[in-house]
């Protein structure tokens, strides 16, 4: 293996052994249970089957071939299925973007593992990983229509577009990239390239309907950004908290950027600002959108990258290896295939623990052996799992489904501000779950009407004072 | 370079014929009506109350008070009763101390009046520094009115208003350094001297000098890099030249590296660009960003400065209006070079004619006779602006009926937003605060025991045990009043739409609830 070609295997090793993360995705229960369902009854859901303030209203389960193929997997692999295929997924995606990038290996390898570094937060066992490939080879598919000058690569657009609308509601940004291609190409007065982009983004956006929810989700994607209890109370629609680490890494990214295209002397071309400026827009408003940026960015450096300055011997072009420095190559590519298999061993085998860090494993057992409680609050983030363990819910990761009002109400009960009790009258709930130091938890305490009767380290239960007297563990 | 062609430009506009002095009193600059609008924008109607939306106000005039009547600095804390006595750093004593005086003749129409003269200042000046560098009207006026707004975020009657004003004032002088020049060298540290007494704001300052050392080392100028230098230890000495002498830039370090406080303090929060200021901001950072990217030569300067504008602005959302004005200060000269080679030079040309003209009316009378209209109106008694504490940010009638229907004058909890206003309106009468916002002399420990109390967790009760607290003024919304109705050691008192006053059961003793509740809902 040469110098060169050993380099870019361990970046993409690297970039396995990151992806690999335990399976805690809080809305990964309700994805399961949704794809169970649609392989049991062989339809997609249109009425809500989970929750007990919203049974039987209009869900739109626009990730339905998401949840079937997490189903299928699970009953494959279980969760250890789920982690490997996600994480393949993810460097699939980052591929997609390393075949877009000049100066490769040294200067796009670096790029490329930077860039995904700063992507981390938003991976993990979750549909919109879907959308993090499909944006990726969209762009790709894009670039090489460009440098090919052959319009039929844009013919996989629509192609692409069909599969992505019923995986993700995502599928609005392949959109958007078209649409910004065919404005640079009409700025740049490239009127054929820029009709042939519009034709592409006309046909996408003619095969979104072809979905079981139908014209429904033309709208859907507004509907969610549109949507002011999505930006205010869930924690990934937020703009990045630069007090954090990770995202201290995505400002200096922000500022390397800037510093590289105002200062280098290949000039950034209409095409790669409109899409700086997006991505960057994207990016600042909600951390869930870090992806695009990167995406979008690390090509347009890796051309600014001067290849010299990243090769540690200018003079060796990928030369055939002399065989005592080849087998070192192939040793250590096998020494990072091994680390990257034990991390993957080590994510897999650990789930069960994460599992228990994340969720309320236990107060669930005793939920589900008292199951005389009645209608049970739980948090919000809980939702998705007590969904996985058969119990329905108050409120889940489903925002769309319950909309702002209820949103907003939910979350006033959890911090209990006042009119909690009424709220939790009148949707007949005798029963809570929720994080043992939430304020909610704390009235609970103090109240008369309610006991504590299970805690742990991370959740409680509590049960109306009226209910049957609970013999449990404290 | 482009951009020495615009400076080139503008200072090639030379007046060749003043208009007469009619036109030159009656037609106002863009600059006066800069001044004028945003002066009347905060002293006319709601926006003289707008400016006091935050009621640490209340605390700097109090404090100001002080020091006019003891003329003397304090070095311990007076305000709070769970750390009196305690070593406190009153590091914008200047500030409190103009506000107090202020105070005393024209109450805190006065005080709101001078912030408003401040925030027109700034606005001004920051008009006049980018239309001096890109010689085009248009685009300043557009850039400062985006400033302005994304300026919106934090526009309070407060000292970090003057460094914003100070900022604008270092950038000015710094960019006349040259090989030359010595007027940098005493005006800068001079600026600083002042500023260190007026809000620790300074410290942008001093990393805005060391920008431009540092871009001068990178276009290899090192006669300028060694004079940046040589100013900026100046200006570092000179901020010594305070109460607290280095020690103050020990205590600012400290505060600024506190995780605890920095991550949970919401004005050094990341910004949200779901709101109207922070989008306004991302509006002028992708201004800006298509600006460089599209300029044909780039300084290290204006880059330098822009990355430390967003930088500090994308960390800390309080300092989204500094980091607003100087991108826009950044990218003015390198957008007039884009505008005037674009397809857009009628558009140009008009902000360039527009500068040439707005340069012969250069009277300022307009904004002279507003402050005289103004100033006139305060002695004569006429309170304009009209100040009050916005009615639904301040629980005046519950704090009334805490202080004087219950006779509390410490032991009280309160959140830390209403502690300006309560040591504002009962200091006088002996009231003490548990805490209050001055998150820096109550340091992490005391800041965490607070923050565990307002948001309700499992150690809230210790705490107020800890901190002696028999009353309670909380929100009406709030989730600690839900803690305390449901808890059986406390009884409510008092409520209404802003605030609930509680007091406990047990250690109150005589003071239980009044026959004769006042108004609000028992």
């Amino acid at each position: 293996m040469s110098r060169k070609g050993l380099f870019g295997f361990v970046i993409f090793i690297g970039l396995f052994a990151l992806a690999v993360r335990p399976a805690v995705d809080p809305d990964l229960g309700w994805h399961l249970r949704s794809g169970e369902l649609i392989a049991g009854t062989h339809h997609v859901p249109h009425q809500d089957p989970f929750s007990f303030t919203y049974a039987g209203a209009p869900w739109t389960a626009h990730e339905w071939l998401s949840d079937l193929t997490m189903y299928g997997l699970w009953r494959l692999g279980g969760t250890a299925a789920l982690i490997l295929f996600f994480a393949a997924l993810i460097v699939l995606a980052f591929a997609f973007l390393y075949a877009r990038c000049e100066a490769r290996p040294y200067a796009a390898g670096l790029l490329l593992f930077w860039g995904a570094l700063v992507t981390v937060p938003s991976w993990g066992v979750r549909p919109q990983i879907f959308t993090l490939l499909l944006a990726s080879l969209f762009l790709w598919v894009l670039d090489r229509s460009l440098q090919t000058a052959r319009g039929r690569w844009l013919a996989w657009l629509p192609a692409l577009m069909a599969l992505w609308v019923n995986l993700h509601a995502g599928f609005a940004i392949g959109v958007v990239l078209i649409l910004l291609y065919a404005a640079a190409a009409l700025v740049e007065s490239k009127l054929y390239q820029a009709k042939q982009l519009a034709i592409a983004a006309a046909a996408s956006v003619a095969v979104i309907p072809l979905n079981p929810n139908g014209f429904r989700l033309f709208a859907y994607p507004f509907q969610t950004l549109l949507a002011p209890s999505m930006m205010q109370y869930i924690q990934e629609w937020f703009s990045p908290d630069f007090h954090r680490g990770i995202y201290r890494v995505f400002l200096l990214f922000i500022v390397f950027t800037l510093i590289v295209l105002a200062r280098s002397p290949r000039r950034p071309t209409v095409r790669e600002g409109l899409l700086l400026l997006f991505g960057l827009a994207a990016a600042l408003t909600s951390a869930r959108h870090i992806p695009f940026f990167v995406l979008i960015a690390v090509p347009i450096l890796s051309r600014r990258m001067p290849e010299s300055l990243f090769s540690i011997s200018s003079s060796s072009p990928d030369e055939p290896q002399k065989t005592p420095r080849a087998a070192l190559h192939t040793a250590i590519a096998v020494l990072a295939l091994c680390a990257a298999g034990l991390q993957a061993w080590s994510v897999i085998r650990h789930q069960t623990a994460a599992e228990l860090a994340e969720f309320p494993v236990a107060a669930t057992d005793f939920l589900q052996n008292h199951r005389g409680l009645g209608r049970t609050y739980n948090d919000y983030n809980w939702g998705g799992y007590l969904i996985a363990r058969g119990l329905p819910v108050f409120v889940d990761g489903r925002a769309d489904l319950y909309g702002d009002a209820f949103l907003h109400t939910a979350v006033r009960v959890n911090q209990a501000r006042p009119g909690w009790d009424l709220t939790l009258e009148h949707y007949g709930v005798r029963t809570a779950l929720i994080e043992r130091k939430s304020a909610l938890a704390t009235v609970l305490r103090e109240s008369s009407g309610w006991q504590s009767v299970f805690e742990d380290e991370r959740s409680a239960v509590f049960t109306r004072r009226d209910e049957k007297a609970v013999n449990a563990p404290k | 370079m482009a951009v020495i062609r615009t400076e080139e430009r503008a200072k090639a506009a030379v007046v060749t014929r003043h208009p007469p002095l009619w036109a030159r009193i009656a037609l106002p600059s863009v600059a006066d009506l800069i001044f004028v609008a945003v002066l009347l924008a905060f002293t006319v109607g709601q926006g003289a109350s707008g400016l006091l939306w935050d009621t640490s106000t209340g605390w700097h005039i109090r404090n100001g008070e002080t020091i006019l009547r003891t003329l003397t600095i304090p070095h311990v804390d007076s305000f709070s009763y769970t750390m009196a006595g305690q070593p406190w750093y009153a590091w914008e004593w200047l500030w409190d101390t103009v506000n107090a005086a202020l105070h005393v003749h024209f109450a805190l129409s006065g005080v709101v009046l001078f912030s408003a003269l401040v925030l027109g200042l700034t606005f001004t000046l920051a008009y006049l520094t980018i239309v001096r560098r890109c010689g085009n009207s248009l685009i300043a006026i557009v850039l400062v009115l985006l400033a302005l707004a994304a300026s919106s975020i934090h526009m309070l009657a407060r000292p970090h208003l003057v460094s914003w004003l100070l900022t604008l004032l270092v950038v000015r002088e710094l960019e006349v350094v040259d090989g030359v020049s010595r007027r940098s060298f005493w005006t800068v540290p001079l600026i600083f001297a002042c500023w260190t007494n007026l809000h620790g704001g300074f410290v942008m300052g001093l990393a805005l000098i060391a920008i431009y050392a540092i871009a001068a080392i990178l276009e290899r100028d090192r006669a300028l890099a060694k004079r940046f230098a040589g100013l900026f230890a100046l200006s570092a000495a000179a901020t010594a030249l305070n109460p607290y002498g280095f020690k103050l830039h020990a205590h600012v370090v400290r505060f600024l590296a506190s995780r605890t406080q920095m991550d949970r303090i919401d004005e050094f929060l990341s910004p949200n660009f779901h709101s109207f200021g922070a989008r306004v901001f991302l509006l002028l950072v992708l201004i800006s960003a298509a600006t460089f990217m599209a300029a044909r030569s780039v300084r290290w300067r204006d880059l330098l400065v822009a990355v430390l504008a967003i930088s500090t602005a994308l960390l800390a959302a309080r300092n989204i209006p500094v980091s607003a004005m100087l991108l826009a200060f950044a990218m003015a000269p390198l957008l007039s070079d884009w505008l005037g080679n674009s397809r857009f030079q009628r558009v140009s040309r008009l902000g360039e004619r527009m500068y040439e003209m707005e340069r012969r009316l250069n009277l300022r009378f307009m904004p002279a006779a507003v402050v005289i209209v103004l100033t006139a109106g305060l002695l004569w008694g006429w309170r304009l602006p009209n100040a009050k504490w916005i009615p639904q940010r301040v629980p005046a009638a519950a704090a009334d009926f805490l202080v004087h229907r219950l006779g509390a004058r410490e032991g009280v909890f309160a959140p830390d937003y209403w502690s300006g206003y309560l040591v504002y309106t009962y200091a006088g009468e002996g009231f003490r605060v548990a805490v209050d916002d001055r998150s820096d002399f109550y340091g992490d420990a005391r800041f965490r025991q607070y923050l565990d109390v307002v948001k309700a967790r499992p150690d809230w009760q210790q705490v107020l045990d800890s901190w002696n607290v028999r009353y309670a003024l909380v929100g009406a919304d709030s989730s600690l009043r839900s803690v305390l109705s449901a808890s059986p050691d406390w009884q409510e008192e008092y409520a209404d739409s802003v605030a609930a006053v509680l007091s406990r059961r047990k250690l109150t003793g005589g003071t239980s609830a009044p026959a004769n509740r006042p108004e609000g809902r028992p």
